[in-house]
């Protein structure tokens, strides 16, 4: 258990890819943490610097106030489970028990650890089995059984479930968060799907070109995204956005997207500093909509009805623009006029350079 | 023409052409293999010797053969040279290529010389290493005279010579055990290394330990290679040693070739033939029956 300070992190690959550009990051004792971001984001590269397989270009990293940076893998005792899903040619008696084996764990306790790790992942049937010979989901248990025989400083989980079935992703997803619940363990997840993300953590870093967007739980990150690109990463769809002109008119503020605009008067003494063009974005979810005209709403045309899971998601368009709607149940078809409104509470509003104002 | 351009008759002639170009490794394996194979059977049960017409006499050349204490001596030659070297070309080759794995600096010039006596011939290596092991001009005395080391009767004295074979076989072939599992090595996920670094073992440990046993089908194939190979040997011996002095170096090839082209038994050289084949296969088969299953499990 340990609390992990990254202090300034640059990583430089070659002379010019700059994978992870100034990160700094505390991830409290005992917390299980995500970085989410699309491929490339620096979101492994810095797992990886945790983890000492890497030494970064520039900045520090501390475990508990001890600097590490200069420490390989083996003394920073740290467990890792990588994407690409690593088995020794051994059975999975042996697989689990080498980190026990190379630490010199005396034999009765190294028995004892590896049963009730083999027993955690659901596994003690397979312990004199041939580790190879197995498919990808058990596998990845058996790696995963190998990161959790020992206490770790913490758990580093490199996309474990991406190689993974989907029945045994659900599985281990939910044992994952079971086991941290219950070891209290500081574990750092690197995922590029959301759902995993949301559910598991407690905190998400979302990244993108090398830096660190925004830290926060998830209702936050969900509901009030820093910036345009959280925004529309966070979500399925995520966030939609739409370049507004800031104007006043006969008393009221309006946010003009030249096809609909939108009255904020109310709020429209935090956005005057920030200049005529803004922008505005709103996720489907929270957008309303009826088939039947109201006052005050906006019509569009719906275009395209799509099923996403239970929901319903509507693609409609109005001029130039395209607004999407996530809804339950819907009496609206394809060709049908709409209307619709964005309601005051769930816009949000950013800077022209896509930082959230309000 | 009209006819060409019609579909079926173009199909008909192009199955007969196949058909054709089907026998042809018939041809070669009847023609060229089962053919002088089995020649060589049938003129291992007749005494012909060069000049003479071959008469048959049973079995008479294989007792011959197994009642022959230089075939003895010639067997057991072989089987220590064969143990010998590959044993000690495994164990430098994959030393060394675990040093290549672990240098990065040098690392294509270090190949580049390893390449070179791969590429050599034989027989020119024989006669290069004869000069080498000179006892009174030799530089390999010349060198061990300044480490303060008395001069060594290479080529002379029975047991040196021996030595001087296997020494020719480890420079030549350890770097293809080298280059082998090299390249079997580069070839592993880097996440296997990365994961064993976590787990907390030496980088030693790590080859020991998770990256020999990933490659270990590799290694049967190049043990597999390399024994039947240093049984054959042949061509450096014969311009070294010619399989002297007396019957020092005297491996089964090497006596198989000197019954037939030196003394002209050439009956009698057949039964030696048929033996050394026979022993290949055997070994082929035991090798091929523990390494087997390996290339069959995903």
């Amino acid at each position: 258990m340990a609390e992990i300070f990254l202090d300034n992190i640059t990583h430089v690959f070659g002379k010019k890819v700059k994978a992870v550009d100034n990160v700094t990051l505390r991830i409290e004792n005992g917390s299980l943490i995500s970085f989410l971001g699309p491929s490339g984001c620096g979101k492994t590269t810095t797992m990886r610097i945790i983890a000492g397989l890497l030494r970064p270009t520039t900045g520090r990293v501390y475990f508990d106030n001890v600097d590490v940076t200069e420490r390989s893998p083996q003394d920073r005792n740290v467990a890792m489970v990588f994407q690409f899903i690593v088995i020794y040619d051994k059975t999975v008696f042996e697989n689990i028990e080498f980190p026990l084996l190379v630490r010199k764990v005396p034999k009765e306790e190294r028995i004892k650890k590896v049963k009730r790790a083999a027993e955690l992942m659901g596994i003690s049937s397979l312990l004199n089995y041939p580790a190879r010979k197995l498919d990808p989901g058990t596998k990845q248990k058996v790696a995963l059984a190998r990161a959790f025989v020992r206490e770790p400083t913490v758990f580093l989980l490199d996309e474990p479930l991406t190689n993974v079935d989907p029945q045994t992703r659900l599985e281990l997803r939910k044992k994952i968060k079971e086991l941290q619940k219950d070891l209290h363990q500081t574990m750092i997840y690197v995922t590029h799907d959301q759902a995993e993300a949301l559910t598991l953590s407690e905190k998400i870093a979302v990244m993108n070109y090398g830096k660190i967007l925004q830290y926060d739980i998830p209702e936050v990150l969900y509901d009030k995204p820093k910036n345009t690109f959280v925004g529309w990463f966070i979500g399925n769809p995520g966030m939609q956005f739409f370049d507004v002109s800031f104007k006043r008119s006969n008393g009221t503020f309006l946010l003009d997207a030249g096809e609909f605009s939108v009255d904020v008067s109310s709020i429209s003494n935090h956005l005057i500093k920030y200049g005529d063009e803004l922008k505005l974005g709103i996720r489907p979810e929270n957008v309303q909509i009826s088939s039947q005209k109201k006052n005050g709403w906006f019509n569009a045309k719906c275009a395209v009805v799509e099923r996403i899971g239970d929901m319903y998601l509507l693609t409609l368009s109005k001029g130039r623009l395209e607004i999407k709607v996530k809804i339950k149940e819907t009496d609206i078809k394809e060709g049908d006029t709409a209307w619709i409104n964005f309601p005051l509470e769930k816009i949000r509003v950013y800077s022209k350079s896509g930082e959230l104002i309000i | 023409m009209v006819n060409r351009l019609r579909g079926d008759s173009m199909k008909i002639s192009f199955r007969k052409k196949m058909l054709f170009l089907s026998l042809l490794p018939l041809i070669y394996s009847y023609g060229l293999v089962i053919y002088p194979f089995a020649s060589l059977i049938y003129y291992s049960f007749f005494n012909y010797d060069i000049g003479g017409t071959p008469i048959f006499n049973a079995g008479a050349n294989y007792i011959q053969l197994f009642t022959d204490p230089l075939f003895y001596k010639s067997l057991q030659l072989t089987l220590s040279y064969t143990v010998l070297s590959v044993g000690i070309e495994f164990l430098l080759g994959i030393m060394l290529a675990y040093i290549l794995v672990h240098i990065l600096r040098g690392r294509s010039v270090a190949l580049s010389i390893l390449i070179l006596p791969l590429v050599m011939t034989p027989a020119v290596i024989g006669i290069i290493w004869r000069i080498l092991f000179d006892t009174a001009f030799g530089h390999v005395n010349f060198y061990l005279g300044l480490l303060g080391i008395p001069p060594l009767k290479w080529l002379i004295r029975p047991t040196e010579a021996f030595f001087s074979t296997v020494i020719v076989d480890i420079w030549q072939w350890t770097p293809f055990v080298t280059l082998v599992t090299f390249a079997g090595l580069t070839a592993l996920p880097v996440e296997l290394v990365e994961s064993a670094y976590i787990d907390g073992a030496s980088e030693f440990r790590t080859f020991k330990d998770i990256l020999l046993p990933r490659i270990r089908a590799l290694l049967y194939i190049i043990l597999f290679l390399r024994v039947v190979d240093a049984l054959k040997v042949f061509d450096a011996v014969y311009t070294m040693t010619g399989g002297g002095p007396g019957t020092a170096t005297n491996y089964l090839v090497l006596f198989n070739y000197l019954n037939v082209m030196t003394f002209y038994h050439i009956g009698y050289g057949c039964a030696i033939a048929v033996f050394i084949i026979l022993l290949m296969n055997l070994i082929i088969t035991l090798l091929l029956r523990r390494a087997g299953p390996l290339f069959f499990e995903v």
